[in-house]
């Protein structure tokens, strides 16, 4: 489920910010590590070597695409 | 206190991300010669201590509300960044910082150092947590890491005396006292600062190593059970029932010691002292009053030994994340769970929790809400009333009757909570974004050290407060009786 972060959409400015400063930039690899069981239940986030629990609006703000391969 | 005169003790101000040690690494450094306030105006709490370097120089160190931005967002980063910048009134501005970093994660805090030396402050970084990074097998370059940031860096393990060794050396070496006072500057990163750190973040993270990306952690897989869609709210439910069935369970031996204790020192009073006026208000005002609340205490003691546990071992957040929909659905963040658990031990530490939630709204709703939880001293009633009207039974699986009841009561407590808070939602404006992002830190052993002070530090609040205001209206009551 490995993925990259392109680029925070359209967000609204404080909370690109905040997802910018937790480390969500663009070619960062991010992996969801869990899902709550209700709808619309926060997931948990792998970026880097962190991980964070986002709500679903928050995630809805980073866009990812399939992992390249790393130029060196 | 123990201040020269002539040259004030320099101020060392801890600054790093939520998560990264710095708690522990002040616990060590200072030991228990810690003042706990508050910043003036702001429910932050504000953790000042010293510590006598080996070539007897007195530093004040000042424990700066974790952040992952001087740009804040947050109450807490607030505070940190008027404080470094000597914004704050009524602070000073600190003459050094050290910068804790969480070793094992590098990648995310190395854009707070760089930020800070943007500051222009004299500075070091720590490599906090240095020994779980070199058992996950993380090797970094100190030597590298500092000529690269042009700071010094040092390794410390923060829960070892040993671990801080280094650190102390550096402060050792500290010619602060007649040092002009350099500007801090500021300005607003832009979208390039923040763009220039990550690409300067990844240039040193592939100089000095220490970016390993690490397939399934030892959190990972604890991870996997506790956060599960359906164990993980079981484990939760399970972990608070345990708490509270212990806090009715284990407190009661001590609770009688100190009933009888108290008693019997009564008595022994009672026979020692002629009869007079005098003695009526020491037995009756004093002794009595002071020693019913006195019985409160190993009740708050497991309390915050449960929560402070759970918050050192990095499972507090993990409960949020499990209750955010939960809570949600009456308007609040998943993140006033851990004030509103604090609040069964005591609402005040519960509000003052409530700093790490951004939204102001929810702030105050949960504020609102907090006194609503049953504080630990509404447990001797209850505990008073369930002694008397419900029967001492073991229920099937050697459950306890009055410790379900007792359960049973704190859920009402929370139900009312949550009705209150969602009345408090239909009546505001919808505020749109309510942000959660929550960070789940990895998973380690609660630190024994910090541990003893945190609960010594809570005992030690209680005990003052049953010291002057609560025996000053005892002896008012025994006075209009």
């Amino acid at each position: 489920m490995v993925s990259v972060t392109a680029v925070d959409a359209a967000a609204p400015a404080e909370l690109g910010r905040r997802l910018a400063e937790l480390g969500f930039l663009p070619g960062e690899a991010v992996r969801i590590v869990a899902r709550g069981m209700m709808a619309r239940a926060p997931i948990a986030v792998r970026i880097g070597t962190g991980t964070f629990a986002l709500r679903l609006f928050e995630a809805a703000c980073i866009r990812v695409c399939p992992e390249q391969p790393q130029p060196a | 206190m123990e201040a020269l005169p002539s040259a004030p003790s320099p101020l060392i101000a801890l600054v790093g991300n939520p998560n990264c040690g710095k708690t522990a690494l002040f616990n060590i450094l200072t030991g228990s010669r810690q003042k706990v306030a508050n910043y003036a105006g702001v429910t932050v709490e504000r953790k000042e201590g010293s510590l006598l370097t080996p070539s007897g120089l007195r530093v004040r160190i000042l424990d700066l509300p974790g952040a992952y931005s001087l740009d804040p967002l947050t109450p807490d980063e607030q505070v940190t960044a008027d404080v470094l910048l000597g914004r704050r009134t009524g602070e000073t501005q600190p003459d050094f910082v050290v910068c804790v970093t969480d070793a094992t994660n590098l990648r995310q805090n190395l854009r707070l150092v760089l930020s800070l030396k943007r500051l222009g402050l004299p500075m070091v970084v720590a490599l906090n947590m240095s020994d779980i990074a070199r058992r996950k097998g993380i090797v970094i370059d100190a030597e590298r890491l500092a000529a690269e940031l042009g700071v010094p860096v040092v390794e410390t393990v923060g829960v070892k005396a040993t671990g801080v060794r280094a650190l102390i050396k550096v402060l050792d070496g500290l010619a602060i006292p007649g040092r002009a006072r350099q500007a801090a500057v500021w300005r607003t990163p832009s979208a390039s600062d923040i763009e220039y750190d990550q690409s300067e973040v990844r240039r040193i993270l592939g100089l000095v190593g220490g970016d390993r990306l690490d397939g399934v952690t030892i959190s990972d897989r604890v991870d996997a059970v506790v956060l599960h869609p359906v164990f993980g709210p079981l484990i939760l439910a399970g972990i608070l029932f345990l708490v509270f069935q212990a806090v009715f369970a284990w407190a009661q031996v001590p609770m009688d010691a100190i009933r009888l204790g108290v008693a019997a020192f009564g008595h022994w009073l009672g026979a020692a002292l002629p009869e007079s006026l005098l003695k009526g208000l020491l037995i009756n005002g004093v002794l009595a009053g002071v020693g019913s609340v006195l019985v409160f205490l190993p009740q708050i003691i497991i309390l915050f030994f449960f929560i402070l546990m759970l918050e050192d071992s990095g499972y507090l957040p993990r409960a949020a994340f499990l209750l955010d929909r939960v809570m949600g659905s009456v308007g609040l963040s998943g993140r006033a769970f851990i004030p509103l658990l604090s609040s069964f031990a005591c609402a005040i530490p519960g509000i003052m929790a409530t700093r790490t939630i951004q939204n102001p709204r929810d702030r105050l709703a949960t504020i609102m809400i907090a006194p609503l939880m049953t504080c630990s001293a509404r447990l001797p009633v209850y505990a008073l009333i369930i002694g008397a009207f419900i029967p001492r039974r073991t229920l099937w699986g050697g459950l306890e009757l009055q410790g379900v009841v007792l359960f049973g009561l704190y859920i009402v407590g929370v139900a009312s909570a949550m009705a209150v808070a969602f009345v408090l939602k239909r009546s505001g404006r919808g505020t749109g974004f309510q942000a959660l992002m929550l960070e789940l830190p990895a998973y380690h052993w609660p630190n024994l050290r910090s541990l003893g002070i945190g609960l010594w530090q809570r005992v030690e609040i209680f005990m003052s407060r049953v010291g002057t205001i609560i025996l000053a209206l005892m002896v008012i009551l025994w006075a209009l009786s």
